[in-house]
């Protein structure tokens, strides 16, 4: 290829895109359908949070499509895959804006939730946000924030792991994201002593930092962790042999399957948790409604995560009775007031735009979770 | 519409992005991959200086191209040792060394967290808050550094540049100090990084390392290659190529759950193909 | 101070990993003078492999093991034959096979995403979880012993093959120049597949043990292959023992620099005696 090629490939490339960005804004808006933009992570990190949410909302929106919408308007979900990058998650939104303009926004992690708030204030559309940080809403007035909150979820967990003297010397063992930089606030509340071993986010070997740990006279490690970094703490803790336990934020993320898969029941006893969410989703009410409901299912997919796709959806639905989708003040206002809905995370409603749940402590016996409070 | 110009600023951040890096590459031939590095320090210094201090943009875009360039010359001081792949692998070290401080430095960066609430540029009262009037500054942001880099791929200094890359010893012994020019070239082509870094923190208004990752070098290499070594417009194009094909791929609609793997594996689909069949690139002169 | 014999296991724990990226990447550095960063994709390659045949076909562990291996040898292999073997004949220059192994690199990795999703995954079963073991007051577990075994067992097996068989007398010979060998009457091509063979088994050997050790995640290629390239040229680059010794010397840093810096920084400090050395002695601790 000489250089003229390509410049002629280049140009009509250009074009291409030209004409391509002029037809889409001449789409044609449907106003019968409440369109809800997603932008998630269906591939890449965080995943396998993103895809089984996606999952539950989808499931909820047939459902409610099913039996005929909200006042008559269906349901339409968009989802966009996002990596958990901000330049990403902002080039999505605008995209979204830009074409399908859809009603309300969901998003799912803070990187993405804190660069598209902004722009989404900026363009009066509700967001809600399933990150753990408050400062979503605390920024945007059109924000919702659902999910777990650290802050006040470790705070509560480390107030029983003390009140129950489970500890005579407590740690965390952490990265440095926001989840648990709010948790580590949280849990020094209750407990102002508190050894900290810090790693970066990606690290799988604690080996050293567990020794560490182990040698400061630590007996209980608290912390919110991804399932994989869990996984790890839990192996190296058992083939060390030292005798900490763990305190989960949250109870779910900790003690999935594959834990099971390479450390014995025995000495995962007396392991603890906090959730408000149905730990081992498939054998849940709700999992077992789902999956009768919806029978091809990938049940890989279910998880806590499809529980709160699927609930968040169930209460738009209550909140669009009484409101139309383009007034944004209504619809949140609309959503933090919802009453009595088909809450399947315990749901007891909003405080300032945050989500609260009924939190549920758990500990670990004869392989499975036991409720202690 | 609206889309259209979100796209077009992101394509004017990245051509001082990508230009600068030919000159480095493509022009002295020295493969570096910490280019996002000095993007990064642009962008963070940039955002500091005007959330914690109150600066105005331009100061606080000035002071960061600064420091990304000092941070560069001591980078460039340390590489100037190392040869061809020693040099590309110790490149690839300061730029995770610089990623993993912008990450765990919690109380200047806020680390994985980010900054938000970046404000947009003003100048003289006014503000650049509606994204055309960005476009414009971003443009003509873009259009300076080009023309500045322009102006020293044709100038002799230029010439002296390809001579390194052509034959450095050759240079040397005719008395030239090759490492003063090498450190010279890294240092500016870092500030322009800088600003690019600076446009980019104001106009989404929020960052976080993950943007200024060892991800982010690669993926401006390959626009230069691409593009094509040791030409400019080569750069540009490249640079347009590049952001356009995350929404073609939109338009082609693949599965949901593989598209940014997908992405991925064109970029390592492009590159080797790029090395196999046309190493200089689609408009370029040299071969890596 | 009862840590310590902990710290100290823990060290040749992570330094076997290291040591075995080293080997395999060192063994192919020697022969072809090229850092191939497609080493790091390979290593993944080969847990995956294991993954697939062991927990979602139900195999046994030892065939899956066996065929993980040659699998990672074999795609090794093949990029040398159809991609690294064409650059070559063209004269590339090493800067040309690094970016085209960085393609490589890049799409391995995006593909082994799309087909094993991002999530985390472990080889164990829990029949055969690991049994630990008491040593001088610290634990070791079972596959830890092997892995280090491994290490030890390959990196005497490749120093003999190189000298002491005919073997390895060709692959000296085209390492110190291609075109002499070739006229000398060695198949060249013959030898240089076979290395790569070799090396990539090696690479997939390691990814095999993480997996077993710890888990499996599509990205962790790269961050393996950069720690088993620092071991490379801390210990010497094309330096069988060098690249052992630069691997146990990383892990020994990363273990005992946690004791009194924060773990956050454990990246930062690899990269940083990284570059210590190349500013000391960047020939590495062996010459080649």
């Amino acid at each position: 290829m000489n250089k003229k090629t390509a410049w002629i490939v280049a140009i009509v490339f250009l074009l291409i895109i030209i004409v391509w960005g002029i037809s889409k804004d001449s789409q044609v808006k449907n106003k019968n359908v409440i369109k809800l933009g997603v932008v998630a992570t269906m591939s890449g990190a965080g995943a396998n949070l993103g895809v089984p949410w996606v999952g539950g909302m989808q499931a909820a929106v047939d459902e409610i499509n099913a039996k005929g919408g909200v006042n008559g308007k269906k349901f339409e979900l968009d989802v966009q895959p996002t990596a958990i990058d901000g330049a990403e998650s902002v080039n999505t939104v605008r995209y979204l804006l830009a074409n399908n303009n859809p009603d309300i926004f969901f998003v799912l992690f803070q990187v993405s939730a804190a660069a598209i708030n902004p722009i989404l204030k900026e363009a009066k559309k509700p967001l809600f946000s399933l990150s753990f940080s408050r400062s979503i809403p605390e920024k945007n007035p059109y924000a919702i924030k659902g999910n777990f909150d650290s802050l006040t979820g470790c705070e509560q967990l480390t107030q029983y792991t003390k009140d129950n003297k489970k500890y005579k010397q407590l740690g965390v063992l952490m990265s440095g994201e926001d989840y648990n930089v709010k948790c580590l606030e949280g849990i020094k509340k209750v407990e102002p002593n508190i050894k900290e071993y810090h790693y970066n986010f990606g690290q799988t070997d604690f080996r050293s930092l567990l020794a560490k740990a182990n040698h400061d006279g630590v007996d209980v490690l608290e912390q919110v962790a991804i399932d994989f970094e869990y996984l790890a703490m839990f192996k190296q803790i058992n083939e060390l042999g030292y005798k900490i336990k763990m305190a989960c934020n949250t109870a779910s993320e900790c003690m999935t399957g594959q834990v099971k898969d390479v450390v014995p029941a025995k000495n995962l006893e007396g392991t603890m948790g906090i959730d408000f969410t149905p730990i081992n989703t498939a054998e849940s009410d709700f999992g077992k409604t789902f999956l009768k409901n919806h029978p091809t299912y990938d049940v890989k997919n279910l998880t806590n995560y499809t529980a709160m796709g699927y609930d968040s959806i169930e209460l738009i639905s209550k909140a669009m009775e009484s409101c139309k989708a383009d007034d944004p003040a209504c619809v949140v206002d609309a959503i933090t007031k919802v009453k009595d809905y088909n809450s399947v995370i315990g749901s007891e409603g909003f405080i300032d735009r945050v989500q609260q749940f009924k939190m549920n402590i758990y500990e670990y016996n004869n392989g499975n979770w036991a409720l202690k409070q | 519409m609206e889309y259209l110009i979100h796209l077009a600023i992101l394509f004017s951040i990245y051509v001082p992005l990508a230009v600068s890096l030919n000159l480095v590459v493509g022009y002295t031939g020295l493969l570096s991959l910490t280019h996002a590095a000095f993007y990064g320090i642009g962008a963070y210094v940039t955002t500091l200086l005007m959330i914690n201090l109150g600066f105005g943009f331009f100061p606080a875009l000035i002071i960061g191209m600064i420091l990304a360039g000092v941070l560069a010359f001591l980078f460039g001081l340390v590489l100037s040792r190392f040869r061809d792949d020693y040099y590309a692998l110790v490149s690839f070290g300061f730029n995770i060394i610089v990623y993993s401080i912008l990450l765990n430095w919690i109380k200047l960066t806020n680390g994985a967290l980010g900054i938000s609430g970046i404000p947009r540029p003003q100048i003289f009262g006014f503000v650049f808050n509606s994204n055309f009037s960005f476009l414009l500054l971003s443009l003509a942001f873009a259009l300076i550094v080009y023309l500045v880099s322009s102006y020293i791929a044709h100038s002799s200094f230029g010439r002296l540049l390809k001579g390194i890359r052509e034959d450095e010893k050759v240079l040397a012994v005719f008395g030239y100090n090759t490492t003063l020019f090498k450190l010279t070239i890294f240092s500016l082509t870092a500030t322009m990084a800088g600003l690019a870094g600076g446009l980019f923190a104001t106009y989404i208004a929020f960052i976080d390392p993950s943007s200024f990752s060892l991800n982010e070098s690669i993926f401006i290499l390959v626009i230069i290659i691409l593009g094509g070594m040791a030409n400019l417009r080569g750069s540009i194009a490249g640079a347009l190529f590049l952001i356009l094909l995350p929404e073609i791929l939109r338009l082609v609609g693949f599965p949901v759950d593989i598209a940014a793997q997908m992405r991925q594996v064109i970029y390592g689909v492009i590159l080797v193909a790029l090395m196999l069949y046309r190493p200089v690139g689609l408009m370029g002169e040299y071969k890596l | 101070m009862e840590m310590v014999p902990q710290f100290i296991i823990n060290s040749i724990i992570a330094g076997s990993l290291y040591a075995l990226v080293a080997l395999g990447f060192n063994f192919i550095y020697g022969a072809t003078k090229f850092f191939n960063l497609a080493h790091g994709a390979i290593i993944i390659i080969g847990g995956y492999t294991v993954y697939f045949f062991s927990k979602i076909l139900g195999w046994p562990a030892i065939p899956s093991i066996i065929i993980g291996i040659l699998f990672a040898g074999l795609i090794g292999y093949l990029s040398e034959r159809f991609i690294y073997r064409k650059l070559r004949a063209r004269k590339s220059s090493h800067m040309i096979m690094l970016v085209s192994s960085l393609g490589i690199l890049t799409a391995l990795q995006a593909i082994l995403t799309i087909l094993f999703t991002n999530r985390f995954q472990t080889l164990n079963k829990l029949e055969n979880v690991n049994t630990t073991f008491n040593f001088f007051g610290g634990k070791i577990t079972e596959v830890q012993i092997f892995m280090f075994l491994a290490t030890i067992i390959i990196m005497i097996g490749i120093v003999i093959l190189l000298r002491f068989t005919f073997f390895g007398k060709e692959v000296k010979a085209i390492d110190d120049d291609e075109e002499v060998a070739k006229t000398v009457g060695i198949n060249t091509n013959y030898i240089i597949g076979i290395v790569f063979f070799i090396g990539s088994a090696t690479a997939g050997l390691a990814g095999i043990f993480q997996g077993y050790d710890i888990g499996l995640e599509p990205t962790m290629g790269m961050s393996l292959l950069l720690k088993g390239v620092i071991a490379s040229i801390i210990g010497g680059v094309g330096n069988v023992y060098g690249g052992v010794l630069g691997a146990f010397l990383l892990g020994f840093v990363e273990n005992f620099g946690i004791w009194k810096i924060s773990g956050e920084w454990k990246d930062a400090i690899a990269f940083g005696l990284l570059i210590v050395f190349l500013i000391i002695r960047p020939s590495g601790i062996f010459k080649k």
